[in-house]
Order: structure tokens, then sequence, then C-alpha cells
């Protein structure tokens, strides 16, 4: 009797040996093929990973995980952003580059005026107004200039555009940074004041206040606070939820029109 | 022969033998699975942690150079930079040559840091002066404040977010001299501030008076911060206080007396707290950031060794 009851309990156990040894090298399995995909993604070229389904699907789990806990604060958990300055991460607009893998690794690792030499903190909208670069009148002639060519269609008077749109391309040195035809420049985040996208509401005193004020967004770097490979899925995982630029050197050779970036 | 036949019989047994019975053999090799286990699993961790110093190339960098890493990503940001082409459209050779470039450029930063170029050479003093405080600010710069912060830091500089106003101001003086003593000087100064109040006009107010214009300030609309910077403290603070068509009592300053006679005055429209948000935000900022990088230095200087001359101690 005594036997037969030993003889249960050391079989018990070694089958509870035995489920440990597979859910243990079950683990090591998943955690040796995690280690190895995050390598490979590390080491893929960033642009080609979108073409590669294996690297992409990781980037999704190892990228919504990271996303949740460190972007959808300020971007929402939609990627939409708000009218206060946090752009959409889910259309094809995009300040700064054209939002490529490699683009957006780029922001992630190093921020937007983060405090790190490699951010992107080329420049900023100075406060023209606060400084006197402009008087009033002359503020209100430009909003009138922006608001004339924008896309979204408003009442001005034409003999203030005009009189804006010498001062933008002259006495308030708007062109440089957003170039001549207002299209804006990537390069130092200067957003297209054509189109409907707009960062700060677009409405007459958002446009006043980011001529009067200047605009100074930021985005914080994630190097050292994050891992290389939760870098990477995370430009992955965007870039899947989003569309690169029509400029993006990507698209160029497929032919498709070009346009611009978010304003304030 | 029965040792032969136990021997037999043994040999036909499975090596780790009936699970139910014990068996010195097997504890060892479970044993000694266990550790290999334990040492596979603590040597992966050990050599795949972040930071840690390998041999090789972490999987993050295109190279180290004694033992300071050049990241994959600024390595492709580079070749794109320099070849005006995605990465993946670039050839070995345009890749090599980037790389070779940037192992040249961190052997010569190494060698900068080696021979302390930040000792002699101002630019490099500047661009780490700089560097460091970029650093320190970086978190201020990043951090979203609350609006409740920005409500209670409006309510405490509400003077700061009210946009200018304009004043047409006239600066008169008199100067005691050997016709005019003081006392007379300032009981002229006085009827001159009393005539305008009841109506007259500046000019004649001047020229009763015997008081001239300062010529300091423009005649017409001027903007508050114009004035600012053209008259004293003392003389704009008097100003400020002025409405349309009020004058100042004499104001004493080196030497002179000063009436200031307000023709007009729009007072600077004050802006609600939703109106001034963007400068609130951006002024609230500024001044953390002044704060952390006082705090910065105050933390610096009580770890370090100052030695000051004699004569600048305190």
């Amino acid at each position: 009797m005594l036997n037969s009851r030993s003889l249960a309990t050391k079989r018990a156990v070694s089958a509870v040996i035995a489920v440990a040894a597979v859910a243990l090298a079950w683990f090591g399995y998943s955690q040796w093929q995690d280690y190895s995909l995050g390598r490979r993604l590390i080491l893929a070229s960033p642009d080609s990973i979108p073409s590669q389904p294996e690297l992409v699907a990781w980037s999704e789990r190892a990228g919504n995980n990271a996303y949740a806990k460190n972007c959808a604060s300020c971007h929402g958990a939609d990627m939409k952003g708000n009218q206060h300055g946090v752009p959409n991460l889910s259309d094809a607009t995009w300040l700064y580059d054209y939002g490529r893998v490699s683009d957006i690794e780029r922001t992630i690792l190093y921020g937007i005026r983060a405090g790190l030499g490699k951010s992107h903190n080329v420049t900023d909208m100075p406060a023209i107004g606060r400084q006197k670069v402009l008087d009033e009148q002359e503020i209100r002639d430009v909003m009138a200039f922006v608001m004339s060519i924008n896309a979204r269609k408003r009442q001005v008077d034409p003999a203030a555009v005009e009189r804006g749109s010498k001062i933008f391309q002259d006495k308030g040195v708007c062109y440089d940074c957003h170039s001549r035809d207002a299209t804006g420049i990537s390069d130092y985040g200067a957003p297209n004041l054509t189109d409907d996208d707009w960062l700060y509401g677009g409405d007459e005193k958002a446009i006043y206040s980011s001529i009067y004020d200047g605009r100074h967004g930021l985005c914080p770097a994630w190097i050292g606070k994050l891992s290389f490979a939760t870098i990477r899925a995370l430009a992955v995982y965007i870039h899947s939820h989003s569309k690169e630029s029509p400029e993006s050197p990507n698209n160029r050779t497929a032919g498709v029109a070009p346009s611009g970036g978010q304003a304030g | 022969m029965v040792d032969a036949t136990v021997h037999e019989a043994r040999r036909s047994e499975p090596v780790l033998g009936p699970i139910a019975e014990v068996n010195p053999r097997r504890s060892l090799i479970l044993f000694a699975i266990g550790a290999a286990l334990g040492l596979t699993i603590a040597g992966f961790g050990l050599f795949t942690a972040a930071g840690t110093k390998i041999s090789g190339v972490p999987a993050e960098d295109v190279a180290l150079i004694n033992g300071r890493h050049i990241l994959r990503s600024d390595f492709i940001t580079q070749v794109q930079i320099e070849t005006a082409q995605p990465f993946d459209k670039t050839t070995k050779a345009q890749r090599q040559k980037v790389l070779n470039e940037m192992v040249d450029e961190e052997l010569l930063v190494q060698r900068g840091l080696e021979v302390d170029l930040a000792a002699s050479d101002p630019d490099v003093r500047m661009a780490e002066v700089n560097g460091v405080q970029l650093q320190v600010d970086a978190d201020v710069l990043a951090q979203q404040p609350s609006d409740e912060q920005l409500k209670a830091y409006y309510d405490a500089h509400k003077d700061k977010y009210a946009a200018e106003g304009i004043m047409a101001l006239r600066d008169l003086v008199i100067k005691p001299d050997d016709n005019t003593t003081a006392e007379q000087a300032k009981q002229k100064a006085m009827q001159a501030a009393a005539a305008f109040r009841k109506g007259d006009g500046g000019d004649d107010v001047a020229a009763t008076y015997s008081l001239k214009d300062s010529g300091k300030l423009d005649r017409g609309d001027l903007f508050d911060f114009a004035v600012r910077i053209k008259l004293s403290p003392a003389l704009y603070a008097a100003a400020q206080k002025l409405s349309n068509h009020q004058a100042s009592d004499p104001i004493e300053e080196n030497g002179e007396l000063h009436v200031l006679l307000m023709d007009k005055r729009q007072a600077p429209p004050e802006r609600s707290f939703a109106e001034a948000r963007d400068a609130v935000l951006q002024d609230f900022k500024k001044d953390e950031q002044t704060r952390v990088e006082n705090a910065n230095l105050t933390y610096l200087k009580s770890k370090a060794d100052v030695q000051l001359a004699p004569e600048f101690r305190q």
C-alpha cells in the first residue's frame, strides 16, 4: 500500500518536472525567438523592413506596447494628436522629413528640440510680434495673406493680402523657412501653409498667436530610455499606421504628387 | 557468470532507469542539465544586456572605436545625407566611404579629448558649455506643464501678458540756473502741470512757464516699450500712471525738474489666460530652464574644489 502511494507521488513529481521542463524550454525558445527577431530588426536596413512581414509583425506587437506606454499620452491612442501642437501621426503629413521608418526612428531617438545635438532643432517659429519685427497691422496683413493661400477658404481683404504677401516675402522673412511658395521646408520642420492641415487649430486666433508669440514644439528623445530594438519597433509600428509623404524618395519613383507639412 | 548476467541486465535498462526508482546516475544527469541551462540563461543575459562590453560589435552599432559606439541609425542618416539617396539604394562603396569618414571623425574627437582641446580652444569650450546646458534643459523642454501650473504662473505675472499700450507724451524740463532758483523752478513746474490739467496745450504751457522739451521723446503716438527705452525707470513709472490730459508732479532727476504731460493714453489691453496661454507656456519653460541651469551650477560648485584668489574670496 505504502509502496503504491510512494510510486504515485514519484510519478506526480516526475510529471510536474517534465511539464516545468517543457514550459522552460518553450519560454527559452520564445525568448530566443524574440531576441533573434529584435536583432534582425536592428540589423535590417530600416526602410526595407516594411517589406518583411515577419519583422513588421514583431514590431506591431512590441511597438504597440511601447506606443501605449510612451507616446499615446501626447499623440493619443488613435495617433491623431491634438490641436495644441501635437501632430497627427496617422496621415501623410510630416513636419520633419518624409515619414520613412528611418525618419521616424531618428525623431524617436533624438526628439525634437529635446536638448540633444542630434535633435531636430534647426529653427523655431520666432515670436515675430513679441520681438517687434512686425507691428500689429503688419501681423494682420500676413494673417490675411496666409488665409488667402490656405486651402481653408476664408473672407479676406484683398488689399491686406497684397500687403501681407510683400511682408511674407520681405520684411517678415517668413519665406526663409516656409519657402517662397509657402509650402514649407521639412528640413527645418517648417510647415506647409497652403494646405488645411493645422497643428494649432488654424483659426484666426491660433494663426495670430503663432505669428505674435512664435512656436516651440517639443518631442522628447528616447535614446537611453528605450532599447534600440524597441525604438526601431516603434518606428515600424508608427510607419505601418501612417503614410509616407508623397515627397518621400520612396514615393518619388512611384510618381505621387508632392504636398507639405502641418502648419500653426 | 552471475556477474555477467547482472551486468547484461543493467545494460539493457534505460540510462535513467525506471522513474520510480532512485538512480544516482539520473540525479547527476538532471543536475548537469539544470546547471547547463542556468549557465546558458545567465550567459545570454550577461552578453546581451545593454551596455555590455564585449569584443563583438553590438547589433545597434556599425563600429566600436576604443569602446565608443557609432550607431547604425546615425550611420544610415549620414549615408542618406551624403549621397542624397535612400539608404537601400546606396552602394557598398558609398557606405564604406561614409563609415570610414565616421571612424576618422570619432578618432579625431577622441584625440581632441586626449589633448584636452577644451582647455585652449574657445570654440570647443563654447560648444561644450552649450552642450551641457542643452542636456540640463532637456527634461524641462520636454515637460508639459499642466494648465493649473500655467494659470498660477499667469496670475503671478499678469503684467507681462498685457499687449503694448500707446501714449502721446511730452517730457518738459526746467533747470535751476543763475536767474531761477530751485524753489522758483519748482513753482514754475507745478504751475505748468496745473495749467495743463486745466486744459492748456503743451506748447503753450512750455512757452508760458519757460519749460523746454527734453528731446528724448518723439512727438505723436508711441508704444509703451518705446517710451520705456527712452525715459529713465522713474519717469516711465510716473508716465504709466497718467491718463488722458493728466500731468505729473515735478520729478527731479540729474538736477533738472521734469513734468510729464500726457496728451493721449491708450492703456495696454490685458490678454486673458486663454489668449496668452502660448506665451505663458514659453515664459514658464524659460523660467524653469533658468532654475534648473542655476541648480546645476550650484550642484557642480558644491562638489568642485574651487579656489579663488584672496581678493575675490567672499
